[in-house]
């Protein structure tokens, strides 16, 4: 081995670039005079020592990598904006949530009893007058009946179709508690898969976590409905779509993808054609005229 | 004629039963999905059965198959009145025997008209 052996600089320290660089010149110089002087054991060495260093850098670089990993993960434990998000806001979004299917049902049963108290009083009414008229048209000829005491029996009997149609209205306005709680019980379904991501995620950073409060999160949250969509009932297809299994899409909400899709393919321009979405009664029976009913 | 309506929003089973009764159908009962509307099925004296699909449980189209699967339930007239309203799921329902479909929201209008096909059909092809 000759004087003009490197001996390359070894720091615990990164090196930087220019370091790097100067060793592999220096090296690579020694190099070329040791196979001018046809040192080749010296030159062996050099190459030795040149493969060292691209290997050092290397490692290096995934030390680096390494490094950066381990903070974010290290910041992303010590997040406290995920930890409440975890503990307190995701588990308030399904209250929340749960509170408004709460209240809409409430609601919607309290218009739907006046609507059914209402309607057979309608119905009476309606009978009464009619009965009252047929009979007062049988005697009016013999005794001569006020015509404004008719006049209130056909606008009452009148009045009465129209209010009978009326509730029935109202009535069928109160679907939109099903449609509507339909809807939330997906976001709320999807907001306690994001919840049991991050408290998995969090477990794999080796934080410490509250089971006790960690199952009362994640536990199925209750209303007065049943709830369509438990942790466990149901899971995707396998397809990624809305699908849960035979337990359907839901809903059709506008603008809301609900194929893996655009909503504007799924319903316009979509590839798979059992994939489209009806958007109506005349669609639907459309369809079924097609196969026979 | 007795009548079972399987829903498990109350609502809904509540306006689909008072639609009914506007229809002079008076003698209806409940269930919140198909595990609960089997064993009354399977009972005995339901002469039709109004399902949506959408529920936990038994689905409706689960539940539209174990009554065409039944020896002594396979000719109930089902009609199912639900939020599917896919291409696929209405084959689906179709191919599985089902006698009408209603998409919901749906006007009281619809209803009465499905309810009174269905039977349409059913006098036609006795």
């Amino acid at each position: 081995m000759t004087e003009k052996m490197v001996v390359i600089k070894q720091s615990s320290d990164l090196p930087d670039q220019l370091e790097c660089h100067a060793n592999l010149l220096q090296i690579s110089q020694a190099l070329v005079g040791q196979l001018n002087d046809n040192d080749m054991e010296a030159a062996n060495h050099s190459i030795q020592q040149l493969c060292r260093l691209r290997e050092s850098s290397l490692f290096q670089d995934i030390g680096k990598l390494t490094r950066r990993l381990h903070e974010s993960l290290n910041s992303f434990s010590h997040d406290e904006k995920l930890e409440t998000l975890m503990h307190e806001g995701l588990p308030d979004a399904k209250k929340r949530l749960d509170y408004v299917v709460q209240i809409t049902e409430e609601s919607a049963h309290k218009t739907l009893a006046i609507v059914e108290n209402c309607m057979p009083m309608v119905k009476q009414i309606t009978e009464q007058a009619q009965g009252l008229h047929n009979s007062r048209c049988t005697e009016k000829k013999s005794t001569g009946i006020k015509v404004d005491t008719d006049t209130f029996l056909l606008q009452t009997i009148k009045d009465g179709k129209l209010l009978s149609s009326y509730l029935t209205d109202v009535l069928m306005a109160q679907s939109y508690q099903d449609i509507s709680g339909q809807i939330i019980q997906r976001v709320i379904k999807l907001v306690q898969d994001i919840e049991t991501s991050l408290v998995a995620m969090i477990r794999t950073c080796h934080i410490e976590i509250d089971d006790n409060q960690l199952n009362h999160s994640v536990t199925k949250t209750t209303t007065t409905e049943n709830h369509k969509y438990s942790n466990n009932a149901l899971d995707n297809d396998e397809s990624g779509n809305d699908k849960l299994n035979n337990h359907g899409y839901g809903p059709v909400v506008p603008g809301v993808n609900h194929s893996g899709e655009k909503m504007e393919a799924a319903f316009n321009k979509d590839n798979k054609e059992e994939n489209k979405i009806l958007q109506n009664q005349d669609d639907v029976d459309e369809l079924l005229s097609t196969l026979g009913f | 004629m007795k009548i079972l309506v399987v829903d498990d929003f109350s609502t809904m089973r509540r306006i689909v039963k008072n639609l009914l009764n506007e229809l002079g159908f008076n003698n209806i009962v409940e269930a919140d999905d198909g595990n609960t509307a089997l064993p009354i099925l399977e009972k005995g004296g339901i002469d039709f059965l109004v399902t949506d699909w959408n529920m936990p449980g038994m689905a409706g189209i689960d539940l539209l198959k174990a009554v065409r699967a039944h020896q002594e339930l396979s000719t109930l007239p089902v009609l199912m009145v639900t939020a599917e309203a896919k291409r696929d799921q209405i084959m689906e329902a179709a191919q599985a025997g089902v006698n009408g479909y209603v998409v919901k929201p749906f006007t009281a209008d619809t209803l009465r008209e499905k309810v009174e096909k269905v039977f349409e059909r059913l006098q036609g092809a006795a």
